[in-house]
């Protein structure tokens, strides 16, 4: 798995630990990790199902120390510059988990090395693929899309391997920082189970028809997704 | 002539965290953005209702010295482009052509936060092409609030509220009689979307 400092690879991580899912090689990319000034364990939940007590300051090293895999430390935190491809090319799998800086395309040299990206976007993929996408499903469906899919060189239109949607959360939830982190996190176990189990990933959906990319929602509009149903989020 | 431009910028600060500074020259792409301020709406609506108090007044000043409310266009512009558009929505339909060189304007614009006058019949960028002028955005915002209205899809309005805050955040002596009338429009329209958002009305 390629590791940016990101809340989203600390969901990873913590998802992976608590399933005893044990990846061989986990990469980290160089970087500062965002600071929490929340509660120290968030309880994820949806539809009545628990999904993890999640503990958002928590740091990526401390989570690593208590899996037993290997740790390759980057040089650069750009992953398509010449040193990370190098170090890309020297591992032996053939699968790498994508958990890189968000809304990066990979260009062709990079997709072409004989490894797989698998990604998991945060939408109803292909019709909420781009970014931020989950707050128009929200708004439009009161559902949370996630969809896992290989990256190829445009956004969020690679082959689908899986995806989902979630309803019913915790009012009070924060949704950029631990909701759409930890949502990703439960997919991504979910397809790497299935791998474990049946020795090969889900088949996927065959895509239709492209739509248009989601571009970053306007706060506003993310104002009135949360409102309506994170009511309890708000400051006053 | 400065004392009043801080006086209108002052006039216009309010607690709308994308007033108060030039987006144009600054512009904002709203990652991760905070929102989480229960009177965050409220602030909005704020900030735009004093906006439009504002183009009204503006516009009553202007109205002698009216320049023409046609939209002069030549071949290639940008205002051609939007005035294909603009016909098409007058038989309130959004064709299949229109609604392509929308959504690539829209790309630009969200992508880079800016437009030129000038594209080519792929609707790439001529080389020579200066940036858009002031009338040139309003008159898209319009055509985006139009086809948000029309089409009432989330992509238009989300695009439509970032054009507005860019729009509205630069002093007001650049606005012509046509682009207060326009802006007027847009700001309608816009809070229009948010009230029918508001009450669960959105095309999937």
């Amino acid at each position: 798995m390629i590791v940016a400092p990101t809340w989203r690879s600390k969901a990873y991580l913590q998802v992976l630990r608590e399933r005893g899912i044990v990846l061989n090689t986990y990469m980290l990319l160089p970087g500062k990790e965002p600071k929490w000034d929340g509660p120290s364990l968030v309880s994820v939940h949806s539809g009545g199902k628990r999904i993890i007590n999640f503990s958002p300051s928590e740091s990526i090293q401390a989570t690593l120390e208590k899996i037993p895999s290997k740790i390759v430390k980057m040089k650069s935190s750009d992953i398509e510059s010449k040193e990370s491809l190098s170090q890309i090319d020297r591992l032996s799998e053939s699968v790498i988990i994508y958990s890189g800086v968000g809304g990066r395309i990979l260009k062709q040299k990079t997709l072409n090395r004989g490894k797989r990206f698998l990604h998991v976007h945060g939408g109803y993929a292909p019709k909420h693929r781009g970014s931020t996408a989950f707050y128009y499903s929200l708004l439009e469906e009161g559902t949370f899309g996630i969809t896992a899919l290989w990256l190829d060189e445009q956004l969020d239109t690679g082959r689908i391997i899986a995806r989902r949607k979630y309803t019913k959360f915790p009012s009070d939830i924060d949704l950029d920082r631990v909701l759409d982190p930890i949502l990703r996190a439960d997919l991504l176990s979910s397809i790497i189970q299935t791998r474990l189990k049946k020795g090969k990933y889900p088949s996927g959906v065959l895509r239709k028809s492209l739509r248009p990319a989601y571009h970053v929602i306007h706060p506003i509009l993310k104002h009135v997704a949360m409102k309506r149903y994170f009511p309890n989020f708000f400051r006053v | 002539m400065a004392k009043a431009n801080i006086k209108e910028k002052m006039e216009l600060d309010s607690k709308y965290p994308y007033s108060g500074k030039n987006l144009f020259k600054n512009p904002e792409y709203y990652f991760y953005a905070d929102c989480s301020s229960s009177d965050y709406l409220k602030n909005w609506k704020k900030h735009r209702n004093k906006s439009l108090k504002k183009l009204k007044q503006y516009c009553d000043l202007k109205r002698s010295k009216s320049d023409s409310d046609k939209i002069t266009s030549k071949r290639g512009t940008l205002t051609t482009y939007l005035d294909l558009i603009s016909q098409s929505l007058r038989n309130n339909v959004l064709g299949k052509r229109e609604k392509y060189i929308l959504l690539k304007f829209i790309t630009k614009f969200e992508v880079h936060r800016r437009l030129f006058s000038y594209y080519d019949s792929n609707l790439i960028r001529r080389k020579s092409a200066p940036e858009a002028g002031f009338g040139e955005y309003t008159y898209f915002a319009l055509v985006v609030a139009q086809c948000a209205r029309l089409e009432n899809g989330l992509n238009y309005t989300s695009c439509l509220i970032k054009l507005m805050d860019c729009l509205l955040s630069i002093p007001k002596k650049n606005y012509s009689y046509k682009d207060s009338k326009f802006l007027i429009q847009c700001i309608k329209i816009e809070s229009e979307l948010l009230d029918n958002l508001g009450k669960g009305a959105i095309n999937r």
